[in-house]
């Protein structure tokens, strides 16, 4: 038995897990600086968490310029790249948020944010790997962190009961996963995605496939695996939750992608088809009726995910529809990053100390005294909702389009239906926050609310970028497109008489102002 | 030869040895009256615990038994780079030096916020 | 004649088929969080035992490796779990599922 250990190969691998051991690397670093010097946990382990995460990003992209032959384990190719660093924007924002906040509700420990970048690692695993067994890591190293994560209000009830909701969940859907896969490894003899998919199926990898997509629909929270997400949502620190509800759907998403890309068999389809819808439909009516601003938020976040998984069908279709359904995918899962840590930080805002005020009727009036949070929150919510010129609108569209691009109408009509009851809930909190009377009892005594300068700068700089990445919507996706070239390179080619790019239309529309050239994209598009 | 003679021959040497060991038990030690001290329950040599037997284990008991089970499961990995020593030569080594030094890191923190205290 | 060969490979499925069921049967009419989980890792050795078999059938090691990894997984996933029971524990003295239920909705 001979191994083939050349420098070149070592370095090579080096290079392709890059992203994820710099990741957890600073991530050791913050843990070992926070035991170390437990003083120095206000301030210096989140500067030392951001610039972890900003080395990170540059490993990331060096190293998609060197490592390039796939290994069969994971991969760095321009979907890794794109996926990394939204997942890096994203933990960047959770790091500057909770600092703040975990010093007001005294958790501030070296493991919060050492917790937080391990789970991002994780989840950027997960977008990385073509093998089942890294997934099984990726999900594992995303899932455990966010176990602790969620109680980390030890001594309060409602953080414990949703740490041990979800741990029990978690590892529920974590069993299932890896059954699922041992049952494609029985039926197939090999734990590389793609070349287990291409098997010739039968009833166990069917099976095996199955179980795979309930686990990961867990975690992405569809329906009818969501029921664990209100209540996580609403028990855990909100900090954790803003971070949980964007990198776990991404993490998921990532993998789901990577399953999906390869060629899932068609009978599949059907069934992602129906998990979309379901999930459109179910998320937004249960959320109609919600008192809670953050059960709220749970609701509209599963929402969101079925939003992302219609886009994310597109992939079993020609390479066309998967670039054009794929980067919408990348799109949207950006700037659902920038609105709904945006959504949450006004909530811990106006939360207050202790997170008392959580409840819907909390915010009633509250634009009376503090004009500019409210208007920030307007914005967030708008965006979720949908409604341009903001960011949230243009992901829609994009997604809306590629679906049915992709031969997907009768989703993109739901989806289309499912938005408007989206709008009535969200525009429901703006309503109270700007037309609705305080309750007269205790006005007087109640100060206006005010952000701390780290808040101020937080909200204003999101609300800017889904301000911004709505209006320069064509060269981000421009981006994301380019993330998706690499998951169709294995998908059959669009036929010679030329489908219609409704998606490049758009893109040349909504660019015209500013003189943007979308030739280049369109020259990818039509390779 | 049956591959499951040898389990066959188990059952009934184990269950040969449970029914003999406890029937001589019974012939020759049967218990010929007793004293106060004979009746106490037995502790190692020092005096017995008072009051209620089923006490519940302080929690640290728990927390020592987690990172047991925890860098003690990590071993495992060592047991397939042990079979293909030779093979992975130097490379190998380092790898599994950058292993150890990770569970060090892991135990550094441990013993730094103080979980391996009793106190 | 080895055991292998003796066993058909429909047995070690049918047998983690089974450890499986009851695990997740287990799970999900059990309210003891403690003996919920160890249904938890009922399921996961299920999976464990699929893929030593079949990785010993195909004669591929890819399962056998997968298996290292779910160990050392699962005994984290005992830390944290455990550890989330302690801390419930310590607060309440007692747990059950079902009396967690502070948020409804």
């Amino acid at each position: 038995m001979s191994i083939d250990l050349t420098t070149e190969f070592i370095k090579q691998n080096l290079w392709v897990s890059a992203p994820v051991w710099s990741l957890a690397a600073a991530a050791a670093l913050v843990l070992l600086v926070g035991a170390f010097r437990p003083r120095s946990t206000h301030s210096l382990l989140p500067a030392l968490g951001l610039i972890g995460v900003i080395v990170s990003g540059c490993v990331t992209v060096h190293a998609s310029q060197i490592a390039t032959a796939p290994l069969g384990m994971q991969s760095i190719d321009s979907f890794t790249v794109v996926f990394d660093l939204i997942i890096l924007i994203a933990t960047a924002i959770g790091i500057i948020i909770s600092s703040p906040y975990v010093n007001r509700e005294s958790l501030a420990r070296g493991e919060y944010y050492a917790l937080m970048m391990f789970s991002s690692s994780g989840a950027m695993l997960m977008g990385a790997s073509d093998n089942f067994i890294m997934m099984f890591l990726g999900l594992e190293l995303l899932s455990i962190p966010l176990y602790v994560l969620s109680g980390f209000r030890r001594l309060e009830g409602i953080s414990q009961e949703a740490a041990l909701k979800y741990f029990l969940l978690g590892s529920f859907a974590s069993a299932f996963f890896v059954y699922g896969t041992a049952l494609v490894f029985a039926a197939t003899g090999t734990t590389s995605i793609a070349a287990a998919l291409a098997a010739n199926s039968g009833a166990m990898l069917t099976m095996g496939v199955g179980m795979v997509l309930v686990a990961l629909g867990f975690k992405v929270a569809l329906v009818p695996f969501h029921m664990w997400t209100p209540d996580v949502y609403e028990g855990a620190p909100t900090s954790v939750t803003a971070f949980m509800s964007v990198v776990a759907k991404a993490a998921g998403f990532g993998g789901l992608a990577r399953i999906v890309a390869p060629g899932l068999s068609p009978n599949w389809h059907l069934l992602l088809w129906l998990l979309a819808a379901g999930t459109m439909i179910w998320g937004n009516l249960i959320a109609i009726p919600q008192q809670n601003i953050k059960r709220l938020l749970a609701y509209s976040s599963i929402s969101h995910a079925g939003y992302i998984l219609m886009g994310l069908l597109t992939l079993s279709r020609d390479s066309v529809a998967g670039v054009d359904g794929m980067s919408a995918v990348l799109f949207y899962l950006l700037v659902y990053t920038l609105m709904n840590f945006g959504a949450f930080a006004v909530v811990i805002v106006f939360a207050g100390s202790g997170d008392k005020a959580e409840d819907i009727d909390d915010y009633r009036g509250i634009a009376r005294r503090s004009p500019l949070l409210a208007a920030l929150m307007s914005v967030f919510l708008l965006s979720l909702a949908g409604i341009p010129p903001f960011a949230g609108f243009f992901g829609k569209l994009f997604l809306f389009s590629a679906a049915v691009q992709a031969g997907y109408p009768g989703l993109a009509v739901i989806a289309v239906l499912t938005s408007v009851m989206g709008v009535f809930y969200y525009l429901r909190v703006t309503v109270v926050m700007f037309m609705e009377e305080e309750p007269a009892s205790g006005v007087a005594d109640k100060p206006s609310v005010s952000a701390s300068p780290t808040y101020g700068f937080v909200l204003g700089a999101l609300a800017a970028l889904v301000i911004v990445v709505g209006i320069l919507a064509a060269p981000v996706l421009n981006w994301t497109a380019g993330g998706a070239e690499s998951l169709t390179a294995g998908r059959p080619a669009a036929s010679a008489s030329v489908r219609y790019c409704a998606l490049c239309r758009l893109q040349r529309f909504i660019s015209r102002p500013f003189a943007f050239d979308c030739t280049e994209l369109r020259n990818l598009r039509y390779r | 030869m049956n591959p499951y003679l040898p389990i066959l021959f188990m059952l009934i040497i184990a269950t040969a040895f449970a029914v003999g060991a406890l029937s001589l038990a019974m012939f020759i030690g049967r218990p010929k009256g007793g004293n106060e001290r004979k009746l106490a329950p037995y502790e190692c040599g020092i005096e017995p615990v008072v009051g209620e037997v089923r006490e519940r284990f302080p929690v640290k008991f728990y927390l020592v038994a987690m990172l047991f089970i925890l860098f003690d499961i990590e071993v495992i990995f060592l047991y397939p780079w042990a079979v293909v020593f030779r093979q992975l030569q130097v490379f190998g080594l380092i790898e599994m030096g950058i292993f150890l030094a990770i569970l060090l890191l892991g135990y550094m923190y441990v013993w730094r916020v103080g979980a391996l205290e009793w106190q | 004649m080895d055991i292998y060969s003796a066993v058909p490979f429909s047995a070690w499925l049918a047998l983690s088929g089974l450890l499986f069921t009851i695990g997740a049967i287990g799970f999900l009419i059990r309210r003891d969080p403690i003996v919920m989980f160890m249904c938890i890792e009922l399921m996961l050795n299920a999976g464990n035992l699929l893929l030593v078999a079949s990785a010993r059938y195909r004669a591929v090691m890819d399962g056998q490796i997968y298996v290292f990894f779910v160990m050392t997984v699962a005994a984290a996933e005992v830390a944290v779990g455990l550890a989330i029971i302690v801390a419930i524990f310590r607060q309440r003295l007692d747990i059950d599922v079902d009396e967690m239920s502070e948020m409804r909705g």
